[in-house]
């Protein structure tokens, strides 16, 4: 496929998939630009890489039953997750990649929401390490 | 993962707890008032990935007779109370599993009080949102 409709995006949480009560996803890394601007530089700045992070966005469903997403969550309270997110699927592949790395859990939402709302958690937290790209 | 009969069959089943109140879970012809009719208005699939939930919004439709004009809104009326035993959206609410096919559901809001022509015959009708979520 060219262009892709994410639809059976799979996210494990320390390899349990919480993917049916996944919203949206985002995983963000950045490399701080280092400025090496210098004279000869012909008056235009000039920069290179310097060191790399991230960060994972997930909006989730809530669900409060035994050993659910809640719980999951809440147990991982400011600890360190291994995260791994499948965008197209499983099983991984040349055309359907995982990202895997580790993130603080270092904020979690139990509760959030009115009255008639869906109960959601929407989260971000930081990478730890590194995010590694895998195809097998 | 509950089929959208399962769906309209539970919410009719919640509504049959009504005193006095017909259920139909689908459209009927010639409906015999007092009656609810479920009708599916909105299918929102792709709520979260690999079809973990998908949003159904149905519209009940309680129709009573028009007989004696004061009479009938004062039925209608104990329909769309927020409490007592002829409220509709308590006794939606009164399983809001729908028989154990549903996540969750509840009534949103009543809107379009006032008359409806069905088969030529004039009948005063309300209608009930109800947001279900499930698989």
């Amino acid at each position: 496929m060219a262009k892709q409709i994410l639809t059976d995006v799979v996210v494990q949480l320390n390899g349990t998939s919480i993917s049916q009560n996944v919203n949206s996803v985002e995983l963000t890394t950045t490399a701080d630009a280092i400025e090496t601007t210098a004279f000869g530089s012909a008056g235009w700045r000039t920069y290179q890489g310097g060191l790399k992070s991230g960060s994972v966005t997930l909006a989730l469903h809530n669900d409060y039953a035994s050993t659910a997403l809640d719980s999951i969550l809440y147990n991982l309270f400011n600890s360190i997750a291994t995260v791994t997110i499948f965008p197209a699927g499983t099983p991984v592949g040349t055309s359907t990649p995982k990202y895997e790395f580790t993130a603080l859990v270092d904020n979690v939402a139990p509760v959030s929401g009115a009255v008639g709302d869906l109960a959601v958690q929407n989260l971000t937290w930081t990478i730890t390490g590194a995010v590694n790209r895998g195809t097998i | 993962m509950a089929s959208i009969t399962e769906l309209r069959e539970g919410i009719a089943a919640n509504l049959a707890t009504i005193p006095g109140l017909r259920t139909a879970a689908t459209i009927p012809d010639n409906p015999n008032p007092p009656i609810a009719i479920v009708q599916l208005n909105r299918v929102q699939y792709h709520q979260d990935f690999k079809r973990g939930m998908t949003e159904y919004n149905f519209a009940v439709q309680v129709v009573v007779g028009r007989v004696d004009e004061r009479s009938a809104q004062q039925r209608l009326d104990l329909y769309c109370s927020s409490t007592g035993e002829y409220a509709v959206g308590l006794a939606i609410e009164s399983d809001r599993t729908l028989g154990g096919k549903a996540f969750d559901c509840i009534v949103t809001e009543m809107t379009n009080y006032g008359s409806v022509l069905i088969s030529d015959v004039t009948y005063l009708a309300a209608e009930f949102n109800v947001r279900v979520l499930a698989s």
